[in-house]
């Protein structure tokens, strides 16, 4: 199977990545995971005044928090893995990365960060359930 | 790896989705996982007309309690059919509210995993999911994998 898995970094990362690794016949041979992050895009205003150098350095900084040590834990397993991030909304950039992967389903967790989120269902994955066709694990 | 996998089913296309779904999530544990299916009368949907077993001289509940027993006797089928433990719930308390019953089952049972299937829409409920499936992801106390149908509303 194809499988999208959208890291954001909050708490969810980890249940998914222990049920992602844990399903050998999820994700075995022929198989591929594509970890994709989204870094929100900064006002038009900032970018002006900090230079787009110093919002692009600054985004791959936080890109790379996310995503090391997730690479760091699929290398602990033997899974075909790709890790791209991105700038943009979140819900759309994860639509539109499943669809160009034909990925067979996506994972993400079913809210955002913070105490109050939890009970509500996250945007991210509200929109992303309401525009894709693609199967969706929703992680709690 | 999700050893117990409740389906919400109610007969529909989508929800026939769900239950394929259902199965390859259990193909992934080796054969350790079960399927329990769980169908929760809606009497809405009757009293609206939208079901094609109304209409016939029983009274309305028990009309409703044999269609439901025949969408989890063919869920279960299909279910078995592939190899996979299952078990059925029917849930025929009037006026019980649709997620509120499969959250509290999935809890009751400990469910590692719910899988519920939508419909996709377009046009002004295109941000609106079926309501009943954003509330049994909003009240699950687990993992929940949805299934969209490709056709619109």
């Amino acid at each position: 199977m194809k499988v999208l898995f959208a890291a954001d970094g909050s708490t969810f990362t980890k249940k998914a990545l222990t049920f992602l690794v844990g399903n050998k016949n999820l994700l075995g041979k022929g198989d591929e995971l594509v970890v994709v992050h989204v870094q929100d895009a900064v006002s038009a205003n900032i970018e002006r005044k900090l230079g787009s150098a110093e919002v692009a350095a600054y985004q791959a900084k936080q890109a790379d928090a996310i995503l090391k040590p997730i690479k760091r834990f699929l290398d602990k397993h033997t899974i075909n893995y790709r890790c791209l991030w991105v700038v943009g909304t979140a819900a759309g950039q994860i639509i539109d990365i499943s669809k160009r992967e034909r990925v067979q389903m996506v994972v993400m967790g079913a809210h955002g960060h913070g105490l109050l989120s939890r009970m509500f269902m996250g945007s991210v994955a509200q929109r992303v359930l309401a525009e894709s066709d693609i199967p969706t694990l929703l992680i709690k | 790896m999700y050893r117990k996998i409740l389906v919400a089913v109610d007969g529909s296309e989508t929800s026939n989705k769900a239950v394929s779904a259902a199965l390859e999530m259990a193909s992934y544990s080796g054969g350790r996982s079960v399927i329990r299916l769980i169908h929760v009368l809606d009497e809405m949907a009757y009293f609206m007309g939208l079901d094609p077993y109304a209409g016939q001289s029983y009274s309305v509940i028990s009309v409703m309690r044999e269609a439901g027993e025949k969408i989890l006797a063919d869920a279960l089928a299909i279910v078995q059919s592939a190899g996979v433990q299952a078990d059925t719930v029917l849930v025929d308390q009037l006026g019980s509210h649709l997620a509120e019953t499969v959250a509290a089952e999935a809890k009751a049972w400990e469910a590692s995993l719910v899988v519920v299937g939508t419909h996709g829409r377009r046009g002004i409920g295109r941000m609106l999911l079926g309501s009943g499936a954003e509330q049994i992801i909003r009240l699950a106390p687990c993992p929940v994998l949805v299934v969209r149908s490709a056709q619109t509303v």
